[in-house]
């Protein structure tokens, strides 16, 4: 027993040794393959320029040159995204109707179809990337089929980028789990539906009833993206239990722009918390509503800095009548907090 | 004799297995963290999706003697690419000419900005702004130390993010978009997010940028390469992922503003400020039953210079090691506390394992083994395979992070690079480990005795 304790031994040592070190020759080998690959890419880049050099200036491209994009869809899938960051969305637009009329919609979809994750997602970009029917068939049918959360909204990503709006309903429905988090990307996908399709986040706002984060993640993407029609549904989130929730809110109504009726909003002067109390003297100033430097000074003697500071700026905007608001308060009692703070915010001002 | 003996070997050989197997499980964890969300490579790509929607971020760089490289710092910072940021320099009090040199290049002139006390700290002498310049201010303090000069900061930045930097250090550009994009995807409960510390020696650097990425020559600072890339992607990435991660580095983390000053900033009682305050943060969360994470990301890549001799070095680690025990003694009551979630019952737990225990067993393993053989305790055969056992899950585990590091993120450009660091992977093992514990025992003593302050460091400033 001892004897084949001590054989077990090193035959742990041997082998996590022997394994380490040949994961690293292989990997050695794997690196010399990919410098090479990257330097493919690079020229596959260059030729994916060259290509919109000919379409611009209308010479007939070079019909080799497809044949070399054919011969590497991955790196030519890349090489697209990559130029996707250099180049404007018309002049992209051009190379990219081109590649769809020699069928590359049809040569990319396989990438999605990939077991690799990462190639997975350069397939959905890509294709979103392309546009075009057969290409948001394929998005559309991946969206059907996928259950991974992130990959989902990446898919939703894509199928927006190649001009197809999904459901947003099925699609909340499907990464809203009880006791799992949100997928990351679903931000500035959310973020892109409130610039192109407001009414629908609208919708889930005002017929539905989101989970909580989400609640907060749709706040801040219409307020991101100044949605006016958002304005009612957000007022009534105003008198929501959620501290986050109400602060996301007020936030996304500073950006907006108050609604007409403020009492609402000047009633979040009193709010318990102080990051809603603050956030509610930026909407005030923002906007300059007529009503607010009376709300704003009680604010500037809160007990929290942020709250103090971010009143005094607010009045600043109201223009000499908020500066004079200011004076009076940094004239108060010595040492005291908005005397401090009325005080500084001025001597910022003035310098 | 025979029995104690025999406990003893028992209890070293089998902690000395558990650190080995939760290496192993750390590793697990990254590698499968880094397949199911896969590193964005395309800055362009990141650029695209979250330009829109980050917030503004105050870069806080104190600076305490660091006139050599305190302009290509502030540089390199300045020229980020972020779309809303200001760079506060906090100079702590230098005997050099920091400031001096901050002025002439960037044509300082005082300015005033509202502030509060909030957090304590020492007296501000005064405030610079640069007309060319209207992203930079620069605090003049009383010495305070780093942890008093990031409270400074804190009180006067005004981005709801921040992020904590050594003057030392080099951002790449996309850094700050990399690593800010938790905040953005999951606003209401990120606090805090750590990025990778890579090792600059060896790299070459034009105006405050890496250009090469290259090894260092000195052998000293290539074994902390491997160091840095283990102590990185394999801990901090599978900590963050089962929500247990107790350190971001001082050299580059962001925090929620608030979060940091509703926790009471950094301490200025440790030389563990870094840990100190993540520690602390849990603790606040923790105690008002907010959910919220404090998160890891690999991508955001902050470069530094590290030691190349050994009497910095091991002043460095002696330091380490004094900030981890401060901290730990500091939180004792979290240890084992389930109320404090998988911090308590995980993240303390694997410090007092590694940092408290960890240096004691593999040094007396070294010592006693050999006693216990030449005293027949254990025979010649088990000693020598014990051995080996404890140098190949070494070996075993700083290759197999250099490959997870490489496959997901391809930072060293050359194979030769990678040849180089196999061999030093495997030659760390032999004598700089062994080194390093004999340095965080001295660490430890320090501690008992009661030791305070940095200690001197030296830098040489990056090649350019």
């Amino acid at each position: 027993m001892p004897d084949r304790l001590l054989v077990l031994l090193w035959i742990t040592a041997t082998t996590l040794i022997v394994f380490a070190l040949t994961l690293l020759l292989l990997l050695i080998l794997v690196r010399w393959a990919h410098a090479l690959l990257s330097r493919r890419r690079r020229a596959l880049r260059d030729e994916l320029l060259d290509l919109l050099q000919d379409l611009l200036s209308g010479t007939p491209p070079v019909q080799a040159r497809f044949d070399h994009f054919r011969r590497d869809r991955l790196h030519t899938a890349m090489a697209l995204i990559d130029l996707a960051g250099l180049v404007d969305g018309k002049e992209l637009r051009l190379v990219l109707d081109r590649l769809n009329e020699e069928g590359f919609d049809r040569r990319f979809a396989g990438l999605v179809k990939s077991r690799d994750r990462r190639i997975r997602l350069i397939g959905l970009d890509v294709l979103g990337l392309l546009g075009g029917p057969f290409a948001t068939h394929i998005l559309q049918r991946a969206f059907d089929h996928q259950r991974h959360p992130g990959e989902l909204v990446a898919t939703a990503q894509a199928l927006q980028l190649s001009g197809a709006y999904p459901d947003l309903g099925p699609l909340v429905d499907r990464i809203t789990r009880p006791g799992s988090q949100l997928p990351g990307a679903l931000t500035p996908f959310l973020a892109t539906v409130a610039r192109r399709r407001p009414a629908a986040l609208v919708g889930m706002l005002e017929d539905k009833q989101p989970a909580p984060d989400l609640e907060i993640r749709i706040i801040q993407a219409l307020g991101r993206a100044r949605i006016e029609a958002a304005r009612p549904a957000l007022v009534k989130r105003l008198s929501s239990p959620r501290t986050q929730t109400r602060v996301a809110t007020v936030a996304a109504i500073a950006a907006i722009g108050c609604p007409a009726d403020t009492a609402t909003l000047l009633a979040c002067c009193q709010d318990p918390s102080p990051e809603v109390r603050a956030e509610t003297a930026d909407a005030l100033g923002r906007a300059v509503v007529a009503e607010a430097p009376g709300h704003l000074t009680p604010l500037l003697h809160d007990l929290n800095w942020d709250v103090r500071f971010r009143a005094a700026t607010a009045l600043l905007r109201f223009g000499p009548a908020g500066i004079r608001q200011l004076d009076a308060a940094a004239k108060g009692p010595g040492g005291a907090p908005g005397t401090r703070t009325a005080a500084m915010v001025l001597a910022e001002q003035a310098v | 004799m025979t029995i104690v003996a025999t406990v003893l070997a028992v209890a070293i050989i089998c902690l000395g297995g558990l650190q080995n197997l939760i290496q192993i499980l750390q590793l697990i964890i990254s590698a499968r963290a880094l397949s199911s969300d896969p590193p964005v490579r395309r800055a362009s790509l990141v650029w695209r999706r979250y330009a829109d929607l980050v917030p503004p971020v105050a870069l806080l760089s104190p600076a305490y003697n660091e006139a050599t490289t305190i302009v290509e710092s502030v540089r390199s910072l300045l020229a980020l690419k972020y779309p809303h940021f200001e760079v506060v320099v906090i100079n702590d009090g230098s005997s050099d000419d920091t400031l001096g040199v901050l002025a002439e290049a960037f044509d300082l002139h005082p300015v005033t900005r509202a502030h509060e006390l909030t957090l304590p700290h020492a007296d501000i002498r005064g405030l610079y702004g640069a007309a060319d310049h209207p992203r930079l201010l620069v605090i003049d303090k009383e010495n305070g130390g780093k942890a008093d000069a990031l409270n400074a900061g804190l009180n006067l930045c005004r981005a709801p993010v921040v992020c904590a930097i050594d003057a030392d250090s080099l951002l790449e550009r996309d850094s700050l978009m990399r690593g800010v994009r938790p905040f953005v995807e999951d606003p209401s409960r990120v606090v805090a997010v750590g990025g990778t510390i890579r090792v600059a020696n060896g790299c070459k650097v034009e105006h405050g940028r890496i250009r090469k990425i290259g090894l260092p020559r000195h052998p000293l600072a290539l074994l902390q390469t491997v160091e840095y890339l283990r102590a990185f992607l394999l801990a901090r990435l599978a900590w963050s992922r089962i929500g247990a991660l107790t350190l971001i580095s001082g050299a580059f983390g962001l925090f929620r503003r608030s979060a940091v000053i509703e926790a009471g900033g950094y301490s200025r009682e440790t030389v563990g400020e870094d840990m100190e305050l993540i520690l602390k943060l849990h603790r606040a969360m923790r105690d008002k039953g907010a959910d919220y994470i404090v998160s890891y990301v690999p991508e955001p890549v902050c470069w530094t210079e590290v030691p190349e001799s050994l009497t910095t070095l091991a002043r460095q680690r002696m330091r380490w090691q004094r900030g981890a025990l401060q901290c730990v003694r500091q939180h004792a009551d979290m240890t084992f506390n389930p109320g404090y979630g998988r911090i308590g019952t995980l993240g303390l737990p694997y410090i007092w394992l590694t940092d408290v225990a960890g240096p004691i067993v593999e040094l007396a393993g070294y010592i006693l083994l050999p006693v216990f053989w030449a005293s027949g305790v254990l025979s010649v055969d088990y000693f020598l395979a014990f051995l080996a056992v404890s140098f190949a899950f070494g070996v075993a585990v700083s290759t197999l992070s250099l490959l997870l590091s490489e496959v997901q993120l391809h930072r060293f450009p050359r194979p030769r690079d990678l040849a180089i660091l196999t061999a030093t992977a495997v030659l760390e093992n032999f004598g700089y480990r062994q080194l390093a514990n004999v340095w965080r025992l001295q660490g430890c003593w320090q501690f008992l005795r009661g030791t305070e302050g940095w200690g001197a460091m030296t830098r040489k400033g990056f090649r350019s």
